[in-house]
């Protein structure tokens, strides 16, 4: 198991941009390595320099942890625009395949992340359920307000009788997902009244199951199969044809899609959100 | 309390749909004009404000608010 919050800490005295993947990303972005400052006068004022340095510390940390191989995807969320936040860390190329976000209707871009409006804003993350992550998964996503709305993410192939997968982290106070059922299966739920926290979902063959920041919030089994349009953020993505069921959750920082993950590795992903997210102060 | 399902968005007709429908109204975002349960369409304040795209900015200009009521998914929950 990696030591994260000695290598986190020592890292953090050190400069930006060493890893090479973290250089691509930060590249991509456009963010100058240098003293250009963001958001100024404000709680997450920070230089280029710093942004580069948290993207690094970053990266690093998910290879000490065992989690970076098996990333498909990983949203950051940093410099406060939609050219800033399109990128996959994982794979920073300008396209589909590439699972860069295509951003649609009234998205908010500023120094928390990113923000719905609930009627029509959504992320297209390109990720297709049945082929890019089939079999065990695991995904989260970070909710910096707290709302009380619709679907954060989803994807859904043949509203009546199909494939689900989506969540609706507080709609009338409860969270409501489902990850890789059908529609036989009841939403998983539980008691939610407050949508702020990290939440992640984690599938090891038929068992599920779901956590808010280090509690575990359920457990279940199901079966299913995976949808095969892309998943939405924000919203749904109803049969490809359309968006649906918007939400106005701000800050989705730290949205992620990987493999099954282990208790271990969920444990230290959230360690390791929670030092990226301080070292943005969001 | 904010009214969960209810909002004013800008009212626009199916043509003017068809035509942002996709197209780039700034820098890596694109218009998402949405349906409401009246079978009226509407794009958002956030799209009209923020809208660099001077092929659109005379047809911006002229829209107004309105009552938006968004369909709702019959999941089951």
């Amino acid at each position: 198991m990696p030591k994260l919050g000695l290598s986190i800490r020592g890292r953090k005295l050190g400069g930006g941009g060493g890893d090479a993947d973290a250089s691509a990303f930060m590249t991509a972005t456009g963010i100058p390595n240098n003293s250009t400052v963001y958001f100024s006068g404000t709680p997450q004022e920070i230089t280029g320099a710093g942004l580069w340095t948290a993207i690094d510390t970053l990266v690093l940390d998910l290879k000490d942890a065992g989690l970076w191989s098996d990333l498909q995807a990983f949203y950051p969320f940093v410099g406060g625009t939609a050219s800033t936040h399109k990128w996959n860390l994982k794979n920073p190329l300008d396209t589909d395949a590439a699972f860069r976000l295509t951003w649609g209707g009234g998205v908010t871009h500023d120094r928390l992340g990113v923000t719905g409006n609930g009627t029509n804003a959504y992320g297209n993350t390109h990720i297709v359920p049945s082929t890019d992550i089939n079999g065990d998964s695991s995904f989260g996503f970070k909710i910096g307000n707290n709302s009380n709305s619709k679907s954060v993410m989803g994807s859904i192939l043949n509203l009546s009788n199909g494939e689900y997968m989506y969540v609706y982290p507080r709609y009338s106070n409860n969270a409501l997902f489902t990850q890789y059922e059908n529609v036989n299966y009841t939403s998983g739920s539980y008691s939610n009244t407050d949508s702020i926290g990290f939440y992640r979902f984690n599938q090891l063959g038929t068992a599920y199951k779901a956590l808010k920041d280090n509690v575990l919030k359920l457990n279940r089994t199901a079966t299913g199969v995976y949808p095969n349009i892309p998943i939405a953020l924000f919203c749904l993505n109803t049969d490809n044809v359309s968006f649906a069921d918007f939400s106005d959750f701000n800050a989705t920082s730290f949205d992620f899609f990987t493999k099954g993950l282990s208790s271990v590795e969920m444990t230290d992903l959230n360690t390791i959100k929670n030092d990226f997210e301080t070292a943005l102060a969001r | 309390m904010k009214q969960l399902w209810l909002d004013k968005m800008y009212k626009i007709s199916i043509e003017t749909a068809n035509l942002l429908k996709g197209k780039t109204f700034a820098k890596d975002m694109i218009f998402n004009p949405v349906q409401d349960v009246n079978g009226d369409w509407f794009i958002s304040k956030e799209e009209v404000k923020g809208n660099t795209n001077s092929r659109y900015k005379d047809l911006l200009a002229g829209l107004e608010l309105a009552e938006f009521v968004p369909t709702k998914l019959e999941l089951g929950f």
